[in-house]
């Protein structure tokens, strides 16, 4: 939420619509720095004409430090060329594919970045249309070690997700698996005018769950842990204790299905529950074409919240944790988020605390997958001008009411292309979380942050020695005195996407603030009076341990 | 990165016409097609006078309308150059007769149903805001435009205003006040919803679907007991079988702590397929409209399979025009003849079927069925 200084503006200026409103004139809070940076890539779809499904559906984007030099590098997806990989010199982005083994060329849709073999290094894991690839970081160059794995998943997989279910240090891996897809199917639109077909034309696929056993390999566990019971076109998926039990559960977002919520019971295997804690449909009882997801805490009360983005006709969902194992329900309505969104489709989303004010605000990719009139504003000649759209940007204004954003994000918000993929990251390293872009058909683009922050601020990174190196899975509770936030330390929201670990909170008029963090083993740390307004590292074991 | 330049659409070229602006049917065939739906029987003999306000507006049979003084917008003109023949040259027409009487709310408000129909709903939003412009009479223009309008990503004050205006001029049609709880649960105004849902209920009291939102609204309110009653109440008018329903019920049974309860109709959630129709006379002439092959040719299955072969013949011309050597448009076309005592035309539809999948037993059988009769 905004300062009071902007409200009490706001009593002052005739016509001033917002609170949220910057004075007219004032710098975006989101600029694109594209050009300025060096980053130079086109997603290519290796479109015929033919309309082939998953040229549409594809590009995810990630943060990683590959060379380890603690900046954030960027790697991209593509489709009909191969991937990219661009490494960052003091914000200045270089093409460094060549030398890192990193060029992938296979059908590219989503990355999950992720040290799996916890050596201190990040590592890759690429969904494509086509097999997936695992590739092992050895000093910043990358050896496809798939086959040596035991990693097999030669589907259609959409996003995936590291994260370690089963607490015993290594990382696992979530993938989610979209349909059977046949070239020779044709669609049309309710118009009769050839379209991208939908999911529900093809035999939708099961996700996989692969456990680590160390040393650089897996085991697919799907069955084991029950996973493989259900088929229906994952795209999103996250990795989040979302009943409040201790353990990491998925929750997959699938495109025309009931979404599954896999509740982890302790035992290697999982139930879904979507449908009983009221995460699997909307608020009408009906499944939803569910793209990319966020499990944060939006309204502040300690407990991850879930948002679904979809496709146009259907509003984005907004599911609010009612804790104590009560479930969720869509209160999509009651927070703002409903009819801004009801005209476009959404895939890539991100939670992110904008302007550092204490809450996390929300940044949304649009472009549609059926086929529309090209919009007169957009940014992409025809045909893929049917399918642009605009991005949209809200404001948390308090935890219980999002508000679109207008002048703050236009660089953003006014980018009408087919935006997929969305990933948040430090890239300046300056405090708050920039946000990469990548569209299909068109440039990926990095807009940097110049928000004004709202108080103090902090950032924090990280480390279990104990288990995974990065921590993914730790749950950070951050006391400010006045008011308490719940972060989790993840890569894995949004569409195909991977951000980076670090978190990024406002914390007010706080000097100082005390976190709790609750390791991914479930062991509780207190780390009392950590300073702000800088980048702290929580490495385990240096707080006070809580009983 | 600069922008691409953008390819500027031209307008494609209209017909002048001076066909209706909207296809029609009947009353009694509408009345036809809703004769399934058991839990609405009660609301038939109002629906059917409702009915016939609309088939006799969509007929263009009303007077014409004065001239306002309001800005007129451009004619939109959707990109119909993919078109299959039969979308493209309805569009054209309805268009042309807008080109023609500009000051008619139902030319411009047939011209939007059309668009509506084939999801063009840029166009249908435009035609429908000029419509009840020109034409403040007739309650299915503000029905459409809130429909359309919410679609569109209109506010809900908006859309809510709409339906308002509709049912203030058409307070007899309980899918008016439906549609406005919709867009009021959507909106998360629950309250509102649930007295827009009551509204419904007032006029049909077995109005299965607004049962069904009460429940919702009630699950979304944090009343699970109250959320349990209305459902229940929906299943007894026939949403025993629907998933929505079910679903709903499962987790306002989750809330009151009946986990057994809860477990049991998830389970028939998941397995549940039944559809729970809106009786929404207006939606399902917009829906009537769509002419594209997939469209008719789905509408032509269904009536095959009610046994209604001349009608499905009918929307089977219209697959034909587009799609006139495909297995499916013979074999259709064939059982509908065979059906309708017609077997010399009949014999060689499909025996062009048999040729065209030769595999398919289905079409090998009925080929062999009609020619041993025929022979």
């Amino acid at each position: 939420m905004r300062g009071i200084s902007a409200i009490v503006i706001c009593f002052t200026l005739a016509g001033c619509d917002s609170a949220q409103s910057p004075p007219p004139g004032a710098a975006p809070w989101l600029l694109d720095v594209t050009e300025q940076v060096g980053l130079d890539f086109i997603y290519a779809s290796g479109a015929t004409g033919i309309l082939h499904l998953p040229e549409v559906m594809g590009g995810g984007v990630a943060f990683i430090d590959y060379d380890g030099d603690g900046d954030l590098d960027i790697y991209l997806t593509n489709a009909n060329a191969p991937n990219s990989l661009f490494r960052n010199d003091d914000g200045r982005f270089t093409d460094a594919t060549a030398d890192s083994g990193l060029g992938d060329t296979g059908h590219g849709m989503g990355v999950a970045v992720g040290d799996h073999d916890n050596d201190g290094d990040s590592d890759l894991y690429l969904t494509n249309f086509g097999d997936d690839r695992l590739y092992r970081n050895d000093d910043g160059r990358f050896v496809d070690v798939t086959a040596d794995s035991g990693i097999v998943a030669p589907g259609w997989s959409a996003s995936a997700v590291w994260c370690d279910y089963d607490r015993d240090g290594l990382l696992d891996l979530y993938v989610a698996g979209y349909v059977d897809y046949q070239e020779d199917t044709r669609c049309h639109d309710s118009a009769s005018r050839p379209t991208y077909c939908g999911p529900l034309e093809f035999p939708p696929i099961s996700d996989q769950l692969f456990h680590n056993l160390g040393q650089g390999r897996f085991r697919d566990v799907s069955r084991a842990a029950g996973i493989d019971q259900v088929r229906a076109a994952g795209l999103g998926v996250v990795c989040e204790d979302l009943n409040g039990d201790g353990r990491p559960d998925f929750y997959v977002a699938n495109d025309a299905y009931a979404n599954q919520l896999w509740l982890n019971r302790g035992d290697g295997t999982f139930i879904d529950r979507g449908v009983l804690l009221g995460a699997a449909f909307n608020v009408h009882g009906q499944p939803e074409a569910g793209m990319g997801v966020v499990a944060a805490d939006f309204d502040n009360d300690l407990r991850p919240d879930l948002f679904v983005t979809h496709l146009a006709a259907e509003t984005n969902t907004y599911y609010r944790n009612l804790g104590e194992g009560s479930g969720f329900i869509d209160a999509t309505g009651q927070v703002g988020l409903a009819a801004s969104s009801m005209a476009l489709t959404g895939f890539g989303a991100v939670a992110f605390d904008i302007e550092l004010d204490g809450d996390l605000d929300l940044a949304i990719g649009n472009g549609r997958v059926k086929r529309a009139d090209p919009r007169q504003d957009s940014w992409v000649a025809e045909p893929w001008s049917w399918f642009a759209e605009p991005n949209l940007f809200y404001f948390n204004a308090g935890g219980s009411l999002f508000r679109a954003a207008a002048l703050e994000a236009a660089p953003f918000i006014e980018a009408v292309e087919i935006t997929r993929g969305l990933a948040l990251g430090d890239y300046d390293a300056d405090g708050d979380q920039d946000l990469l872009v990548g569209n299909i058909e068109g440039p990926a683009r990095l807009y940097r942050n110049d928000a004004p922050r709202e108080g103090h601020w902090l950032v924090l990174r990280l480390s279990d020695p104990q288990g995974n190196r990065e921590a993914i899975g730790a749950v950070v509770t951050v006391d400010t005195g006045n008011s308490r936030q719940r972060r989790t330390v993840t890569r894995g929201n949004s569409y195909m996407s991977s951000g980076d670990t670090a978190l990024h909170l406002g914390v007010g008029p706080a000097a100082s603030v005390e976190v709790t963090v609750e390791w991914p083993d479930g062991s509780l740390e207190k780390f009392e009076r950590v300073e702000v307004d800088g980048t702290r590292e929580l490495n385990r074991g240096n707080g006070v341990s809580v009983p | 990165m600069s922008r691409k330049p953008r390819k500027r659409k031209k307008r494609p070229a209209t017909r002048r016409s001076s066909a209706p602006a909207s296809r029609l049917t009947t009353t009694a065939q509408t009345l036809r097609k809703r004769g399934g739906v058991a839990a609405i029987t009660g609301g038939i003999v109002l629906l059917a006078g409702l009915l016939l306000v609309a088939a006799l507006v969509f007929s263009g049979s009303q007077p014409p309308t004065e001239t306002t003084e309001s800005f007129a917008p451009l004619i939109p003109a959707p990109d119909t150059g993919s078109m299959e023949g039969p979308v493209r040259r309805r569009l054209e027409q309805a268009r042309t007769t807008v080109e023609r009487q500009p000051d008619s709310g139902p030319a411009w408000g047939g011209y939007g149903a059309l668009c509506d129909a084939h999801s063009l709903y840029e166009c249908a939003e435009v035609c429908y805001t000029r419509a009840t412009e020109l034409d403040k009479s007739d309650f299915r223009w503000f029905y459409l435009l809130g429909f359309v309008s919410e679609l569109r990503g209109a506010p809900a004050d908006r859309v809510a205003a709409h339906y308002e205006r509709a049912a203030l001029l058409e307070p007899r049609l309980p899918t008016t006040f439906y549609r406005l709880g919709e867009v009021l649960t959507r909106a998360g105004r629950l309250d509102e919803a649930s007295v827009a849902y009551n509204r419904a209920i007032a006029i049909d009291t077995q109005l299965t679907v607004a049962y069904r939102g009460l429940g919702q609204v009630a699950l979304a309110q944090g009343d699970p007991d109250a959320a349990i009653v209305h459902l229940n109440r929906a299943m007894a008018l026939g949403a025993d079988r629907n998933p929505a329903t079910l679903a709903s019920l499962a987790q306002a049974q989750m809330r009151v702590g009946d986990g057994t309860a809860a477990e049991a109709t998830a389970a028939r959630a998941a397995t549940a397929t039944a559809e729970l129709p809106i009786p929404d006379p207006v939606r399902l002439r917009i829906n009537e409209m769509n002419l594209s092959s997939a469209e008719s040719a789905s509408r032509a299955a269904r009536l095959i399979q009610a046994g209604r072969y001349e009608a499905a013949l009918e929307q089977m011309r219209v697959v034909e025009e587009s799609r006139p050597d495909e297995p499916v448009t013979h074999y259709r076309i064939g059982v509908c003849l065979a059906n309708l005592g017609q077997l010399d035309e009949a014999l060689p539809r499909l025996r062009r079927a048999a040729e065209l999948v030769p595999d398919n037993e289905i079409v090998r059988r009925e080929f062999e069925r009609v020619r041993d009769l025929v022979e």
